[in-house]
């Protein structure tokens, strides 16, 4: 129509021009009209469409709501800042205000994200159906569970006394189940796996010779330090954060650094000596380096007069303990040892041998620990800038509960000094811890591992109830099918968990705890150069019907009739009682950041009134009269370790970066970097067996046990006398679809270890394996 | 003794995660016997001999397919289907791979003038079995088009040239891979694009058309034989990595195919046999039309091996 | 003008891997995926050896040569010197794979061609990125190369050495690599590779 209007116009009578006119301008108006629909909508096709299947980044899906907490990837708890929208977490970042983070965050930390939304969760409480282990239960409420908890718990305290129930706990909150609900239950027998399985010797040879604690954050003085010395402590593959931040800082402030270790590790290869030391043999380099520095008169002499006593006996103890007496033991150059005892009196007192964390290797642990402060004070470097600093407490009251059935629960590896008191708390029935102290080892915290045998022998007493809080006792406690068979044992095993680990299976109750990301908790008080507290909020509600621990604890607590203990809502307002003694809440310390910074105590000079040694004498105690009047060495003795039979070989094992534990190998992001670990053989020993790089291998121990499949890993980074494999692999729950089967367990290979008679640290570097093609 | 560990999965360790396929191989391959097709037939065309009538047919019905085909390996070989219209929205300039797009579209247009020229004579349209609807614009179409014969032949040679050229420039545009990285790879490609070209309608005309185009292709044959070696030299004389890429083609798997297949078998062959026949020595005719079809062969694995040789090079 | 700019100091480098964590979640990169690599590289015979760790990700070169390939100007360089992709242009081509002569460039599950940004959403938003912002090393540095204060250049003024990987592929990287001590190689002749991933 239109179309002939226009083609008409020209030869239009005139009369019809204003109409036609008209028209051609509609025409162009529509025209135009038209063309800029095609434009704008044109762009508008070409951008959906460009647009389409391209997902929008999570940071432009709306607004970004921060939450403070701390991060539970691993025992360090590094100040996080948890970044969300619409109620889903998108990232992590360290919180620049906390000492331990300063705003980074490890492989780990990072990986948070991955973990809590790892589809393979626990996701609501479940009953055994089965037989133990046979991974058999049906789904049940949390009314249901916790009955069911508590009426056996009760039961087992009635006929046996409620010593018999056993606590094991680790990871972020394991106060309520250590700690709390224990001695409010009643129950001495309450164990971490941070204690015996990991620093129990560094830090009872601390309390023994300084009368200190180390605590669970290493007073290293990193800021001045001018010689770093490591025995083990393999920084870099151990990432705990601040220690990473800090040694990297010192290095390239031109920090010397002397590592230990007999295979060729990440920080080995940042070190200015490297010591390939034949394993098991550190307490004889150590009294090489203490006759070193006496010997050549490199010692700090004042010092030593004033903060130190037996001097006399130390030097008559090593006169004989030369370099070239330890170079055949150790393997090492005697120069070597020499020159490093050299090079570390050198930049004495800012030079110091960092206290290590997983010390428990051999069984001789404390005394190679005492050797190791034994050098740090003739460094002169305890209590001085640049060594080993004073770590002090932040003021913070305990909740004011009544006092507890139970004086005194597991105890960690931020035991005070003084919590190591003569007498062991006792039990509503008169019963004192079962692990042996006293008996079979001389003190300590509570050793996990010493509580397994109860179960077996029912000797000194019965235990007949474990209650597992994020403890993956399949992987952390050696000889696992001695674990296995006390669990058998056992009327009622209960685990509170995250994840269907290994263990899972072998639990009457499951009850799954919502993660770090998605629960309050207690406060995070930590001993430090700058003591300071900080606190933990959800960033999400809870995924799937789980709770936090300090409910789980608390409800169990009521339906156990312990009401008296929990008059706390919740753990906001328990939180809020305790930050009211430092004049805080939850909403002021979320206002200033987060963390609430004290001073600290850290030298020798802050000391003027008392000594800061807790020791009866003030002095650090380079010979020991407790260990004297225990019979047993008041100086350390090396002991050699037993050697690996012919065709075998010792078992060494540490961290990967990206990997906590047993714990994250599951965690998809975490799991995609590292799938499965390695043994590490040495290029000499692979060319004996045939063995070429990247093959699989299977692992027998001594008693024929084997850890299942492994990839070899052939590499000049190894001694000939040793194989090493990360930690924490081989996992055996099929519902962990990453994990299940992947890699071996160093832990399953262990079939004994040895049981440090001062500290009841179980030694886990005994174990010898063969290799043989898969 | 060195030990390397790479952790995070890279197209450097894991090619096939990033690189190209077989399918821009072949799409190479297509391009250049595509552009070859649309050279030869309108130099016949121009010279206006009958004897290859049948020639310029078979390549003026085949060469529009045969350019779809191509088509559909590089649509094949694109992660992002779905944006494949994204060629044809912009125009970037210093991109081959844009060039490629363009020239590929307005070959298609000439192919499909040239196609509707020759359509009307074939069978299907003769026979009058297509519905009226369709034939009346082919017919109308190819009427206009053979009125324009001349100038569509000398845009066939131009679009057809810058087709085959493309087809090498896209890869010696790329330096990452140096193999690639030569000049003589573009007009290589042309001139095996070219002689695939002579081969593939070899494949179909008279013996008497076959024999009056052998001396052309044992030309096309020496010439590509000498561009090959110019190619060689211009890698063995650049830079370090060229000659280092080289290598390449002497170990497996890209030496075997390289010099049995594209070398003895695609061009050596096909020589001496069409030499024999040029001499008037009686060659059977399976040997014959042997030639051709090891001729179509070498050119596909020239494309193959420098593709997949190429990616495996690098600075 | 801003030329945005990495430093990966090896020497510091402890290989904890939180940079490729911190990258996969910051930019949401799929599983078997990665913008950064790392590679750890140890030569000589026990016990006399020598270990070094090597970050990889996209150098944002200052002469791009994946650039100029990109058909329809998904892949385009900005100013400041970033490279990035626009993922609403891209074809899936891998033209621009396969002309990056370091390999830092991969296909997206979804189709579209992904890489190193430098995080450039973060350095809208006054961060830094996230891989640098979390090294707990502080091996990472990142910044303006014309602003002689910027943690970049400030970190290489300071270094022994400031090498890029492969000069002569003349693209001129913007990530240097300070303080190394074996060659700036892609591994050795006869080297044992390990390859590392689920
Ligand atoms: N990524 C990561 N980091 C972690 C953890 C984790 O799970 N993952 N866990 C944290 C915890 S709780 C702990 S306790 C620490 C543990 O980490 P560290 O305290 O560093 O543990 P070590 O056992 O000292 O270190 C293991 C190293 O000791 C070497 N070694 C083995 N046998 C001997 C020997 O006889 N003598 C000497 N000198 N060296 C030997 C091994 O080769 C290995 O390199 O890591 C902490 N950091
Ligand atoms: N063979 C061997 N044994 C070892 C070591 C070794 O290197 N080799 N290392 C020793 C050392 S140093 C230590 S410190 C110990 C560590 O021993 P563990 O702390 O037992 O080690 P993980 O494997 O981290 O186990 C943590 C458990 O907590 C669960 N979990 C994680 N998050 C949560 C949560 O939020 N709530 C709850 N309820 N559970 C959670 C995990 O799923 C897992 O089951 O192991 C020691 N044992
Ligand atoms: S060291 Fe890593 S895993 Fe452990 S608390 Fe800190 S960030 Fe988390
Ligand atoms: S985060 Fe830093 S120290 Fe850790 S691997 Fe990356 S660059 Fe190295
Ligand atoms: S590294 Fe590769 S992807 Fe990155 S800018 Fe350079 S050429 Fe492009
Ligand atoms: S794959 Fe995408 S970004 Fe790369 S060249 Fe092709 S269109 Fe450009
Ligand atoms: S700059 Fe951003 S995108 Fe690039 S590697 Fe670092 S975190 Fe990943
Ligand atoms: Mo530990």
């Amino acid at each position: 129509m239109t179309e002939e209007t226009v083609t008409n116009a020209p030869n239009s009578a005139p009369a019809n021009q204003g109409l036609t006119r008209r028209t051609f301008l509609k025409l162009m108006a529509w025209g135009a009209g038209a063309l800029a629909i095609a434009a704008v909508g044109g762009k508008a096709v070409v951008d959906g469409l460009g647009r389409l299947g391209i997902p929008t980044p999570w940071y432009r899906k709306g607004q970004i709501t921060t939450t403070y907490g701390y991060c539970d990837m691993c025992p360090w708890r590094c100040g996080i800042v948890v970044k969300s929208v619409d109620g889903t977490v998108h990232k992590i970042d360290g919180n620049p205000a906390d000492p331990k983070s300063r705003g980074m965050l490890c492989a780990r930390g990072q990986a948070g994200v991955s973990f809590l939304y790892d589809p393979d969760r626990l996701k609501t409480p479940l009953i055994r159906t089965g037989e133990r282990g046979a991974g058999e239960f049906r789904e049940a409420t949390w009314e249901e569970a916790l009955d069911n908890v508590a009426a056996r718990m009760t039961e087992i305290g009635e006929r046996y006394g409620p010593e018999s129930v056993a606590f094991f706990g680790h990871t972020s909150g394991d106060g309520w189940f250590t700690e709390y609900l224990p001695q409010a239950w009643g129950s001495p027998n309450a164990a971490r796996p941070s204690s015996s399985l990991c620093t129990s010797p560094r830090e009872e040879a601390a309390l023994i010779t300084m009368g200190r604690a180390i605590g669970g954050h290493e007073p290293v003085d990193w800021d001045g330090i001018e010689c770093i010395t490591l025995i083990g402590s393999h920084i870099g593959e151990d990432t705990r954060n601040t220690v990473m931040q800090d040694f990297a800082a010192a290095r390239a402030r031109g920090a010397a650094v002397i590592v230990v270790d007999p295979r060729f590790s990440t920080v080995a290869g940042k070190a200015d000596h490297w010591l390939p030391i034949k394993p098991g043999t550190d307490t004889a380099l150590l009294l090489a380096w203490i006759n070193v520095l006496i010997t050549e008169e490199l010692y700090d002499e004042e010092y030593v007069a004033e903060w130190t006593e037996g001097f006399d006996e130390l030097a008559a103890h090593v006169a004989d303990l030369t370099p070239e007496w330890a170079a055949p033991i150790t393997d090492l150059d005697a120069e070597q040892i020499r020159t490093t005892a050299r090079a570390m009196a050198a930049a004495r007192p800012r030079s110091l041998i960092v206290p290590g964390r997983h010390v428990t290797w051999y069984g001789n642990d404390t005394q190679r620990m005492r050797a190791v402060y034994i050098i740090d004070a003739l460094l002169g470097a305890i209590g001085r800038q640049g060594g080993m600093y004073f770590g002090k407490s932040p003021y913070l009251d305990s909740y004011p509960h009544p006092p507890f059935v139970v004086a005194g629960g597991a105890g960690g590896c931020a035991a005070e000094p003084g919590e190591e008191s003569e007498d062991l708390p006792l039990g509503p029935s008169g019963k004192a811890r079962a692990d042996g102290v006293r008996t079979r080892f001389l003190r300590g915290p509570t050793a996990m591992q010493e509580l397994i045998e109860p179960m077996i022998s029912g000797e000194p007493y019965p235990i007949k109830g474990l209650v597992v809080y994020g403890v993956n006792i399949f992987h952390s406690i050696p000889m696992v099918e001695r674990t296995k068979e006390a669990l058998r044992n056992l009327d009622l095993v209960v685990a509170i968990d995250v994840l269907p680990q290994d263990h899972i299976d072998w639990a009457d109750v499951v009850l799954p705890e919502a993660t770090y990301l998605e629960r309050h908790d207690d406060l995070w008080a930590v001993a430090h150069k700058t003591p300071y507290i900080t606190f933990r909020e959800p960033a999400v509600a809870p995924l799937h019907d789980t709770k936090p621990g300090w409910w789980i604890a608390r409800e169990l607590g009521v339906r156990l009739g312990l009401e008296r203990f929990f008059a706390w809502e919740d753990a906001e307002d328990y939180v809020n009682t305790r930050l009211r003694s430092v004049g805080l809440d939850i909403d002021r310390l979320r206002e200033q950041g987060g963390v609430a910074v004290q001073p600290g105590r850290p030298y020798l000079e802050d000391f003027t009134e008392e000594s800061p040694f807790g020791t009866p004498s003030g002095k650090i105690q380079l010979a020991s009269q407790v260990l004297a009047d225990a019979g047993l060495d008041p100086l350390p003795v090396y002991e050699p370790t037993p050697e690996p039979p012919d065709g075998f070989f010792r078992l060494l094992y540490g961290r990967h970066p990206v990997h906590t534990f047993a714990k994250t190998q599951n965690t998809p992001v975490l799991f995609n970097l590292y799938p499965e670990n390695e043994v590490w053989l040495s290029t000499r020993v692979a060319a004996r067996l045939g063995i070429r790089h990247g093959v699989y291998v299977r692992l027998v121990n001594t008693e024929g046990v084997t850890g299942g499949e492994v990839r070899a890993k052939v590499t000049e980074r190894m001694r000939d006398d040793a194989v090493y494999m990360v930690h924490g692999h081989g996992h055996r729950s099929r519902r962990l679809t990453n994990a299940d089967g992947r890699g071996a367990s160093d832990a399953e290979l262990m079939a004994g270890y040895a049981l440090d008679p001062i500290s009841g640290g179980a030694g886990m570097r005994v174990t010898f394996v063969r290799v043989e093609a898969a | 003794m060195t030990e390397t560990d790479l952790t995070g999965l890279n197209p450097i360790t894991h090619p096939e995660l990033a690189t190209w396929e077989w399918p821009v191989a072949v799409y190479l391959f297509l391009g250049g016997l595509v552009g070859g097709l649309m050279i030869l037939v309108a130099v016949l065309r121009l010279r206006r001999d009958r004897t290859f009538d049948q020639a310029v047919r078979i390549a003026d019905l085949w060469a529009l397919p045969l350019l779809a085909a191509g088509l559909v390996m590089l649509f094949l070989d694109l992660s992002y289907k779905l944006h494949a219209w994204r060629f044809f929205v912009t125009f970037q300039v210093t991109s081959a791979m844009s060039w490629g797009s363009w020239i590929l579209l307005v070959a298609g247009l000439v192919l499909i003038l040239r196609a509707s020229i020759s359509l009307p004579s074939t069978r299907v349209m003769a026979s009058g079995r297509l519905p009226r609807w369709l034939r009346r614009p082919i017919t109308a179409v190819g009427g206009w088009a053979e009125a324009r014969s001349r100038t569509l032949d000398w845009a066939s040679i131009v679009v057809g040239a810058a087709l085959a050229l493309y087809t090498g420039i896209l890869l010696s545009t790329i330096p990452a891979r140096p193999l690639w990285d030569s000049v003589v790879l573009a007009p290589l490609f042309l001139v095996s694009g070219v002689a695939a070209a002579g081969a593939f309608v070899c494949l179909y005309i008279s013996a008497e058309a076959h024999r009056r185009l052998i001396p052309v292709a044992i030309s096309l044959c020496a010439l590509e034989l000498a561009l090959i070696a110019a190619f060689f030299a211009t890698l063995a004389l650049g830079t370090k990595a060229t000659s280092r890429a080289l290598g390449i083609l002497g170990g497996w798997p890209f030496g075997a195919p390289f010099w049995v297949v594209v070398i003895a078998g695609g061009l050596l062959v096909p020589l001496s046999i069409e030499t024999s026949e040029l001499r008037r020595r009686s060659v059977p005719p399976a040997v014959s039309r042997a030639a051709p079809v090891l001729k179509l062969i070498g050119s596909a694995g020239l494309r193959f091996v420098i593709v997949l040789a190429g990616l495996q090079t690098v600075m | 003008m801003t030329r945005y700019a990495m430093a990966s100091d090896v020497e510091r480098c402890l290989g904890c891997q939180a940079c490729l964590v911190a990258c996969k979640t910051e930019n949401e990169v799929p599983d078997d995926r990665y913008r950064l690599r790392m590679r750890e590289t140890v030569v000589g015979r026990f016990p006399d050896l020598v270990a070094e760790t090597r970050l990889e990700q996209c150098f944002h070169c200052d002469d791009p040569p994946c650039v100029p390939v990109c058909p329809t100007g998904a892949t385009y360089q900005t100013d400041d010197g970033l490279v990035l992709i626009d993922p609403e242009k891209c074809t899936g081509c891998k033209a621009c794979v396969t002309a990056c002569p370091y390999g830092m460039r991969y296909v997206h599950p979804g189709g579209w061609i992904d890489k190193c940004s430098f995080c450039d959403h973060r350095l809208e938003q006054g961060l830094g990125p996230a891989c640098v912002d979390t090294c707990p090393t502080g091996a990472r540095a990142f910044g303006d190369l014309e602003d002689p204060s910027s943690p970049v250049s400030i970190a290489i003024a300071g270094a022994r050495s400031s090498e890029v990987l492969n000069p002569s592929t003349e693209a001129e990287p913007s990530l240097f690599y300070l303080n190394c001590r074996l060659p700036l190689t892609d591994g050795e002749e006869g080297s044992v590779l390990s390859e590392i991933g689920a």
